[in-house]
């Protein structure tokens, strides 16, 4: 038997030495067919690992647990659809969080609930004229001289828009009546009112003017109630970046830092910074770049959301920068500024250092900062739309998932904000409805609150500043216009704990375990006929936990085809050689070999050059994500990142894949060696007798 | 008796038609004889020793080797008697090109099993003795003359000690002297060890050295001279 085997190899060995076309044929698609498998699905190992560290250590924990009676599956990171879905309630949290804790292998439970919210952004003369009512609520005769100045320029510039849209309008009466509108308010007879009825003036400018510079697209906004504090304590990627959490007791927002740079922030700011990020960072040029060219085609156009910010003294300082920069003819800030945000590969740096060195100081580059109170707009269960104004304590973002749009989607609102937005109150809250309502009866309603009085009867009155915080402690008397707030600030921490929850995040001690414990978690609910799912991070995270696995099944299926043609080209190899080794094995037959051996004779040929080529492919593989590990593979897109756990990938090998693969391809290899050995073990002895020599 | 065959006829398909290789041959090889099958080229030569090498089955007739019939063999059982019983010489010498003269010789011993390392080496050492090749032990086929294949392919032949030895035109790839000097040393061996020999060949320089010579023609015996 050894004896044998001895021969066996002996021969296989100098076969495949003496076919050497045959040998490199087979060897090298086996060799690279190993190097795929093990290096693909090392990197693909290695991507679900990074991702469920992103998913986990994010927002959704270990498991997840729901009602069962929701209608639409858990999907944090989204279904696909900006919808609204109906993942039931979870009426009593501290009962469940109880249940769930009697689990030896949980570690924590964290309350959660998320929700679409709406922030309107104005439009640009809304800011404009929202600025001007406090400065005229101010009382600054020199400050309301230079913003009547910058608002003619600006209506000088609304008028020239909508003579332009009247050539081309199907409806030209209402755009000469709003030209009728935009030359009143440029006349000076109109300004003259300011002093006697000042309210008039900005009710004018506000309702009749402010509407022609068009709305901007309003903000939407993920949020997800929860319990501040523990939620920074479980989850440990979740960073503070600006300001501070959400202190205990009190409500509030936390924005996403990432939403705040690329959404909040300033549109002609964000298009610098995204441009700046293609042409520097990405080594992209503008003229290539179909999406950079968009945005340096765009940023001339959008000159206006610099220029209202800039009034009196800055506005004439500013032209005169510009026009020494560009070394212009104009003196007009609006052609100046048309002019410098015309960017191009060759003037781009200087134009994006410039802008944030002159210009950016000068204009709101925010619309609220931390320490704001915004105005928080959701449609309750019952389908009102509900406004509850939050304090930004902070900024925060995920720990290496900083680009992340996945991860930065969510903003932060203590649950108790979180269920007023969703239509529940507290008890505490009630009672200061009362109040409020009383209060609010006797004041006149303002037609910009009316919509919200008629429909959201037991809603806050939209304040008409951002920085409502701030104008809330002046004197009565002082304020031109001013709603107070209604919700109280503080709540005792418990109610964090206790009432409405949409879901819940588990954190395990051993997620080894997590099967076997989201079972044991499922039957413990159960039998506390309590009426929750309990489901894993990747089910929980929606369409994106599956992705790795639909990726993994891709590869494998790509892989797969691929092996099955080299398979078959190996195969045909194999065949030809037989045919040339015809009088070879018919000498073997003939002195007396079985069929048996000739079969043996071809697997053990099989089996040394692939479990050869294969191994030194998975060798191979090793060796390449070993050297990636450690130079990290660079994320190539935002959404790649979040995948990768971080800007870069650190791949890592799995022995078992790179012991298993190899094997695995050589058994391969071995069954399509089947037909042509067998075909070889049918040669005749006699045909040791063919003379071909 | 070594070899029988009786009233054997072989017949091939040939496309649509059948070709006729064998028409009725009876004949008797004794133990020990060294025996030419003589003749032209397509008069059956080959046809008759792979029928008695077990590498075919007659169409009708029976053959036997050492008293065994064995057209009704299983491969596994046909196989098993060309290893055990006979020894089998090419025209082409055959020799695996992978392996080493030892290990050509070897080959048989391996494939039959039961013998040490040193039992073989022994053996294989003897004949290669025998056979005037003992310096080339390790040397590859490619390396080696026509003739001195040819006598490796005779040791090969003979190390399993069979009954018959079958050689199928062994000179043909020779020049005359060599192949001369082959046939002397098969036949030194034949009347050393008593192993039956048969071989074909249709070269008359070859053809006077063999004791008995059975002439074919279209497939039917036409002489069968002892000398």
């Amino acid at each position: 038997m050894f004896e044998e085997l001895k021969v066996l190899l002996l021969v296989a060995i100098r076969n495949l030495a003496l076919h050497k076309v045959k040998t490199l044929v087979v060897g090298g698609i086996l060799l690279v067919g190993s190097f795929l498998v093990v290096f693909g699905l090392s990197l693909l190992g290695s991507v679900e690992s990074t991702m469920s560290q992103s998913i986990i250590g994010s927002v959704a924990g270990h498991l997840q647990v729901y009602s069962s009676d929701a209608r639409d599956d858990l999907a944090l990171f989204g279904s696909g659809f900006f919808g609204r879905d109906d993942l039931g309630e979870i009426n009593k949290f501290e009962d469940v969080k109880a249940e769930i804790l009697k689990n030896e292998n949980v570690s924590d439970v964290v309350p959660l609930g998320f929700e679409n919210a709406l922030l309107g952004r104005g439009n640009l003369l809304d800011d404009l004229f929202e600025r001007f009512r406090a400065t005229v609520k101010a009382r600054s005769e020199k400050d309301i001289a230079s913003m009547i100045e910058t608002i003619k320029v600006n209506l000088r510039t609304v008028r020239s828009d909508l003579e332009n849209e009247l050539k081309i309008s199907s409806i030209p009466d209402d755009i000469k009546k709003q030209i009728v509108d935009v030359e009143q308010a440029l006349s000076d007879d109109f300004w003259l009112k300011l002093k006697q009825d000042p309210e008039s003036v900005l009710i004018f400018l506000e309702s009749k003017i402010a509407p022609l510079s068009g709305e901007k697209e309003p903000l939407y906004l993920r949020y997800m109630g929860t319990n501040p504090a523990q939620f920074a304590e479980v989850f440990k990627k979740f960073k503070i970046v600006d300001g501070e959490n959400i202190p205990a007791g009190e409500r509030g927002i936390l924005l996403s830092q990432r939403i705040y740079e690329t959404q909040v922030k300033n549109i002609v700011a964000r298009g610098f910074d995204n441009l700046r990020k293609g042409v520097i960072e990405q080594r992209k040029k503008i003229a290539e770049d179909i999406s950079l060219k968009t945005i340096a085609s765009d940023l001339p156009k959008q000159y206006l959301e610099v220029v209202v910010y800039l009034s009196g003294e800055k506005r004439s300082e500013i032209a005169a920068q510009l026009k020494g920069f560009l070394k212009a003819d104009e003196n007009e800030l609006e052609p100046l500024m048309k002019k410098f945000l015309t960017v191009d590969d060759s003037n781009f740096e200087e134009r994006f250092s410039y802008f944030y060195k002159t210009i950016a100081p000068s204009i709101r580059l925010y619309p609220f900062k931390v320490g704001d109170t915004i105005n928080l707009r959701s449609y309750t269960r019952s389908g009102f739309l509900k406004t509850v104004p939050l304090k930004i304590h902070g900024l925060y973002q995920f720990s290496g998932l900083e680009s992340s749009d996945l991860a930065g989607a969510f903003n932060f609102v203590d649950m108790v904000s979180y269920r007023e937005l969703y239509g529940r109150m507290s008890s505490e809250g009630q009672k200061e409805l009362e109040e409020l309502r009383k209060e609010v009866s006797v004041k006149p309603i303002e037609s910009g609150s009316l919509e919200d009085s008629l429909f959201g009867g037991d809603v806050t009155l939209e304040t008409r500043s951002d920085d409502n915080a701030k104008t809330a402690g002046l004197p009565r008397e002082n304020a031109v216009l001013e709603f107070k707030r209604a919700a109280t600030e503080k709540y005792d921490t418990a109610e964090l704990n206790s009432g409405l929850v949409i879901n819940a995040a588990i954190l395990l001690k051993n997620p080894r375990r997590l099967n076997s414990t989201r079972i044991e978690l499922e039957k413990q609910l159960a039998d506390a006929n309590m009426k929750l799912k309990v489901v894993d991070w990747k089910q929980a995270s929606g369409t994106l936990g599956q992705l790795v696995s639909v990726i993994r099944a891709v590869l494998l299926i790509a892989v797969g085809i691929i092996l099955i043609v080299a398979m078959a080209i190996i195969n045909n190899a194999i065949m030809m050689t037989t045919l040339e080794r015809t009088r070879e094995i018919g000498t073997l037959r003939a002195i007396g070999a079985q069929r048996s051996f000739v079969l043996k004779m071809f697997f053990v040929e099989t089996l040394t050059i692939g479990l050869l080529a294969t191994f030194l492919g998975a060798v191979l593989a090793v060796i390449f994500v070993s050297i990636l590990g450690t130079r990290g593979i660079a994320s190539p897109s935002d959404f790649v990142s979040f995948l990768f756990g971080g800007p870069r990938l650190y791949p890592t090998f799995s022995t078992t894949i790179a012991v298993v693969a190899p094997i695995v391809v050589a058994a391969l290899a071995l069954v399509f060696t089947l037909y042509p050995a067998f075909m070889a073990s049918r040669i005749s002895p006699a045909a040791a007798m063919q003379d071909r020599e | 008796m070594s070899v029988v065959l009786k009233g054997v006829f072989k017949d091939y398909p040939l496309g649509a038609s059948i070709v006729r290789a064998l028409h009725g041959i009876d004949l008797e090889i004794e133990k020990g004889e060294f025996t030419t099958i003589a003749g032209p080229s397509g008069c059956g030569k080959s046809t008759l020793l792979n029928l008695i090498g077990c590498m075919d089955v007659a169409t009708t007739g029976t053959v036997s080797i050492e008293g065994k019939i064995t057209n009704s063999l299983t491969d596994k059982e046909q196989t098993n008697l060309r290893l055990n019983t006979l020894g089998f010489i090419f025209q082409s010498f055959n020799l695996v090109p992978v392996l080493s003269v030892y290990q050509n010789v070897e080959l048989p011993l391996l494939l039959k099993g039961g013998m040490t390392a040193g039992e073989r080496s022994k053996r294989i050492s003897e004949l290669l003795d025998q056979v005037g090749l003992a310096n080339k032990a390790n040397n590859r086929s490619h390396e080696l003359s026509g003739g001195q294949r040819q006598r490796v392919a005779i040791a090969r032949a003979l190390v399993t000690e069979p009954k018959i030895v079958l050689a199928d035109e062994p000179t043909a790839n020779l020049d005359s002297e060599t192949g001369q000097n082959i046939i002397e040393l098969m036949r030194t061996l034949n009347s050393k060890q008593k192993t039956t020999f048969i071989f074909s060949s249709h070269d008359p320089k070859v053809i006077e050295h063999a004791r008995r010579i059975v002439r074919l023609q279209d497939g039917r015996v036409i002489e069968d001279v002892r000398k």
